[in-house]
């Protein structure tokens, strides 16, 4: 089979997953997206290079008195009078050869009516930045007087929410970043002083993204049942505010502090659960009007529906589909197509099912490790880049998907010739003969390493947080009762010393009256059998120990909750030695009956700027790697090894090693043990994900470094470097 | 006797602490109420001096409480004892505590918590004066530097450096957050005294959540009248910076720093709540050209230096900075230890007033002694030379 057959079916198949234009289009990719647009009373459309159009929204299609399907796929041309069409055309390529929004008005006569349409057009862009379409804004503003200004804002504020959605359309959908862009849009659509998302928890709603003015409120909580925000939470519905000063449901406190004089508060839903709101202010009374109320609902249900469905798998999914519908514009000749594939960083494949052939184009050898050129066709060789653990599970979806005839869709992880893991995202179709025999498989691949590591990441932050709300929790619990015991201890500990001397006044007596007669065997015999000597000596000694207990479990709760709960996302001085100290004592038991832990401290270590969370995620990850190297030697040979941790100070930076006595790193594989998904452990015992995130906080995040030394049978020794000025703490106070 | 309640849902907790307190029964009366309202009924059978409560009750809980007696009984002192460790709830305690304790809290620390709050009371004597100051929640902030607070909060960007730099420059903020870090909350094995490290330590998090319940940083507390806040501000920034030259590069200079910031906050308290004799103490000073704490003093025998510190020894502030605010106008009266501090605190204010208002005032002021028996005499010129060079650069 040749590179060209390969490319026309090729073609054929994204052309014929994309469906006509008529079904779905390319820049609506979502149906809500669709939905939206439908509601607005402008037109709305977009067109691809040639012209033809590829989306019209309801009102659009109204307007030139057609059905949508009778204006999909055509061009102007087809549609209007040809002077009316050349104009428009001619406004087309103006707008695609400026790259940027153009506005016009225009006076169109149909039926003999005269109307009066203010027009924007966009080119809009895949996301390399190539511009693959335009996409259009037609106003009627017949018969309206416009106030200065508001037509265009109007506009603008259509066109925002275009690209709005385009933006979350095809953003990572990662929640935070992605509310972030929501306020800081809303905020410039609305131009209002300030925007704010926020999300229930527990009886407040905490302010989770803000832009402008409300940014100073982040992570403030604001209770439900008194605020305005509640109301509108509470409601289930759009929630106005002209003026605080005359509005009861207000808290005018918070009000003066953020300068907010008028808001407007539409909720956000997760199916039928409210589960927050989105809120835009201003600093002056009555700033908000209907079209705003009107636009804030627009964005609010897109924000609740992208929220509903932002799972990292999904946005894999929307990222491939993009770059497959990108393909399609640009289709038209191999070479384009090949061109499209290097930017897209995708591979495609196709599968002569009845040949037994697979040809791969673009970056598919690439994706899979392979020299350009090497692959030779076969399904067998495709197999063997898979990871073997992940070869059946990617067999099983193959087969189901052929079985119920839908859509092949997986992730998993192919291995490189050099050893190294990427994990891949593939995604396919099977096409019948019209006996309905599967004669072909069609389908396009790309590396999502990047994104599982970031998944990685932000999974792990999850974690840490719900141990920190845990272990929170659990402080409280204990802190109570640990109280009580130890003040009860103190207790005993005193009255004991009090009735000690009590004790000995009654001895001397009980003494005195023997020596003149007076019959003392019921004291002697008392004394006897509570074996009197003993408890005088056992009892302070037993009060200590208990109190050195409690001690002890005082410490180890708030290592606990230090370690889990360490504050922000700012650098701040630390004792590292502490932190260190609170590292060991919640990972005790990884390590107490492997090895011994030894300590040398530097005792004039000064506080390093960093993120303490942070840190003591990466000690904790080095000591249980420690541990487990130890226990490959001490499961053979019995016996202990050791832990050594050690700080100093060497000119501007500070040192932290871990030393291991376990069985060090082999040579071979010392050049990736920093490699993300990397890992010599047993399936369960490690991710393989450890040291890369170790590596990212302490080089990224802190501008440090981390390195190993490491002897095959001696053992390895991790060394941290952290900086004693953070770039924005530029050395002491003057 | 003093009379300390203890207020707690956890009956164990309350018996804990009667048994561990047992020993002080000669010189403590211990009470104890299971809740918020049975520790009101109490307080209303007899007065006391001290209230230490949980947090997380049912009904009432700490807070509530707290703000109750506040009302009720400004000069009992307020402290909590709770179990709940994040900075949230420390901040909310705050607000309407005096100090704030963790569980679990060393037998030690609960003893000398409740020690020292009581000896406070030696230092203001007069019960009205105590219900003045046992009232105040937060001490009024320069509008000046509540603006650029605001403004650089609002900055995304700012760093913690930039925000302790404003903090630095004003009392009431700069006091709260001593509070803040103080309380037992923070866990901190010593105690801080420097208002840039505790900022640090706080966050721009933590500070920005505290800036918006407005009350704690008092930026909505009126000054009253006399008392121009900025004047204020100008004066004991002036005296902070020149204490902390006097020991450059030591400790004892970052409490003589904040010290010196601190050291007049006693006349913020006595303008906002006693305008009419405060203004009248002050025209006579003016009038017969007499320091104001001698008119105070000669009127009702105690001055400004004590209002003030007996505030901040109430919020828990290091020892050495309430001593050196106590006794900024005479450190004669401090006998023995670490004096360091506090004269030059009681040299700073001299020299600044005398920068201010004429050489005259520096011998009304000075005590030559204290400033003889650390060896300072000979670097007086200087020093006063260094600050009038900062007034200028300054204005």
């Amino acid at each position: 089979m040749d590179r060209s057959r390969a490319g026309l079916s090729l073609e054929q198949a994204v052309a014929e997953g994309l469906g006509s234009p008529s079904r779905e289009s390319p820049l609506a990719a979502d149906r809500l997206a669709s939905a939206i647009l439908d509601q607005t009373p402008d037109t709305v459309f977009a067109k691809d290079l040639v012209g033809r159009y590829i989306y019209i929204n309801r009102a659009g299609a109204a307007a030139c008195g057609l059905s949508r399907d009778a204006v999909l796929g055509q061009r102007d041309h087809d549609l209007f009078p040809r002077e009316v069409a050349d104009s428009l055309v001619a406004f087309d390529r103006a707008t695609l050869a400026v790259g940027g929004e153009e506005i016009y008005e225009e006076s169109v006569s149909i039926n003999g009516a005269m109307t009066e349409h203010l027009v924007t057009k966009t080119p809009f862009r895949d996301s390399d930045g190539q511009i693959i379409g335009l996409i259009g804004l037609v106003k009627d503003i017949t018969g309206r007087k416009r106030p200065e200004g508001l037509g265009r804002t109007d506009t603008d504020r259509l066109t925002d929410i275009i690209e709005l959605q385009q933006a979350v359309g095809t953003a990572v959908m990662e929640p935070s970043a992605f509310m972030q862009l929501i306020v800081q849009r809303t905020r410039d659509l609305m131009g209002a002083n300030g925007a704010a998302i926020l999300l229930r928890d527990g009886e407040d709603l905490v302010i989770r993204a803000a832009a402008g003015t409300t940014v100073m409120g982040l992570g403030l909580r604001v209770p439900i049942d008194r605020s305005l925000v509640g109301a509108c939470f509470r409601s289930n519905q759009a929630v106005q505010c002209d003026d605080v000063q005359n509005d009861p449901r207000v808290r005018l406190a918070a009000c003066e502090l953020f300068q907010v004089r008028s808001a407007v508060v539409v909720p956000l839903r997760d199916g039928l659960t409210t589960i927050g709101v989105l809120e835009a202010i201003a600093d002056v009374p009555g700033f908000f009007g209907e079209s705003a109320r009107q636009t804030m609902l627009l964005v609010g249900g897109l924000l609740s529906a992208a929220l509903a469905r932002s799972t990292a798998f999904e946005a894999n999914r929307r990222l491939l589909d993009e770059r497959t519908t990108t393909l399609a514009a640009l289709f038209g000749s191999e070479e384009r197509l090949r061109s499209a594939m290097d930017a897209a960083q995708i591979g495609v494949w196709d599968w002569d099912v009845v040949g037994g052939r697979i040809t791969w184009l673009g970056h598919h050898e690439a994706i899979c490790g392979l020299a350009p050129g090497s692959f030779d066709g076969r399904y067998e060789t495709f197999l063997a880049c898979v990871h073997p653990e992940d070869r059946p599970g990617m067999e099983a979806a193959l087969t189901s998907a052929l079985a119920s005839n839908s859509e092949y869709s997986h992730s998993h992880r192919v291995v490189w010739p050099d050893g190294s893991v990427h994990w891949v995202l593939g995604r396919g179709e099977f096409r019948r003969d019209p006996e309905g025999h599967t004669i072909r498989m069609y389908g396009a691949i790309m590396d999502i390493t990047d994104r599982r590591v970031l998944e990685h990441q932000l999974l792990q932050a999850q974690k840490i947080e719900a141990m920190g709300q845990l272990a929170a929790g659990i402080a409280h619990e204990i802190n109570t009762p640990t109280q009580y015991v130890g003040d009860n201890l103190h207790f005993l500990q005193e009255a004991f010393e009090g009735l000690l001397r009590v004790m000995v006044v009654y001895g001397d007596v009980v003494e005195a009256a023997r020596a003149v007669g007076v019959p003392v065997a019921a004291a002697d015999a008392a004394w006897k059998s509570a074996d009197g000597g003993y408890l005088l000596a056992e009892i302070p000694r037993a009060t200590v120990q208990a109190l050195d207990g409690i001690e002890r479990v005082t410490k180890i709760v708030r290592a606990m909750k230090e370690f889990s709960h360490p504050g922000g996302t700012e650098a701040i001085p630390v004792d590292l030695n502490h932190a260190i100290e609170n590292t060991i004592a919640v990972s005790r038991n990884e390590w107490k009956y492997l090895a011994d832990m030894v300590l040398e401290l530097s005792p004039d270590l000064p506080p390093v700027p960093c993120l303490a969370g942070e840190i003591q995620q990466v000690i904790l990850n080095l000591i249980v790697n420690a541990a487990h190297a130890i226990g490959d030697v001490v499961a053979e040979s019995g016996g202990r090894g050791t832990i050594r941790i050690s700080t100093t100070v060497v000119e501007g930076f500070v040192e932290v090693r871990v030393r291991d006595s376990g069985t060090g790193i082999p040579l071979e594989v010392r050049s990736r043990v920093f490699d993300p998904f990397f890992t010599t452990k047993d399936v369960g015992r490690g991710t393989g994900q450890g040291l890369a995130l170790a590596r990212d906080a302490i080089v990224r995040k802190h501008r440090g470094s981390l390195t190993f030394e490491s002897e095959v049978g001696a053992g390895t020794c991790f060394l941290i470097r952290l900086p004693l000025h953070a770039p924005d703490q530029p050395g002491a106070e003057s | 006797m003093r009379r300390i309640l203890f207020v707690d849902d956890e009956p164990c907790i309350l018996d804990g602490l009667r048994r561990l307190l047992h020993r002080e029964r000669g010189e403590w009366e211990l009470l104890s109420a299971a809740s918020g309202s049975a520790a009101l009924e109490e307080m209303a059978r007899g007065p006391v001096d001290v209230v230490l409560t949980d947090m997380r009750m049912p009904g009432m809980d700490g807070a509530a409480l707290l703000e109750q007696v506040a009302q009720r009984y400004p000069d009992t002192i307020r402290l909590v004892l709770s179990g709940q460790t994040d900075t949230a709830a420390a901040s909310r305690a705050i607000l309407v505590a005096h100090q704030f304790l963790t569980k679990p809290c060393a037998a030690m620390e609960i003893r000398t918590v409740i020690d020292r709050a009581c000896a406070l009371r030696d230092l203001l004597r007069s019960p009205g004066l105590r219900r003045i100051v046992g009232g105040m929640e937060s001490l009024p902030s320069a509008p000046t530097v509540w603006i650029a607070l605001r403004r650089a909060l609002g900055d995304e960007g700012a760093s913690v450096s930039q925000i302790s730099v404003i903090i630095e420059q004003d009392a009431g903020l700069g006091a709260k957050v001593l509070q803040l870090v103080n309380s037992s909350f923070f866990g901190q094995a010593r105690e801080i005294s420097s208002i840039a490290h505790a900022t640090t330590l706080l966050g721009t998090g933590t500070i920005r959540a505290l800036a918006l319940a407005e009350q704690f940083f008092g930026s909505g507390l009126s000054p009253g009248r006399g008392c121009s806040l900025e004047e204020e501000r100008n004066h004991a920034l002036a005296v902070a910076r020149l204490a902390r030259h006097i020991l450059p590069g030591q400790p004892a200079g970052e409490a003589a720093f904040t010290a010196g910031l601190l050291h007049d906050v006693g006349k913020l308290i006595l303008a906002a709540r006693l305008p009419q004799p405060f203004l009248d103490d002050l025209g006579e000073a003016r009038l017969r050209g007499l320091p104001l704490h001698r008119v105070e003093l000669s009127r009702t025998n105690v001055c400004h230096a004590e209002v003030g510190a007996y505030l901040l020894g109430l919020w828990g502030l290091p020892h050495e900075v309430v001593e050196a605010v106590a006794h900024h106008h005479a450190p004669d009266r401090v006998a023995g230890g670490d004096r360091r501090a506090l004269v030059a605190v009681h040299v700073a204010d001299a020299l600044v007033h005398g920068i201010s208002d004429g050489p005259g005032a520096i011998d009304q002021r000075l005590d030559s002694v204290s400033v003889a028996e650390l060896g300072w005499t000979g670097q007086l010129p200087e020093w006063q030379e260094w600050a009038s060079a900062q007034q200028e650069v300054d204005s």
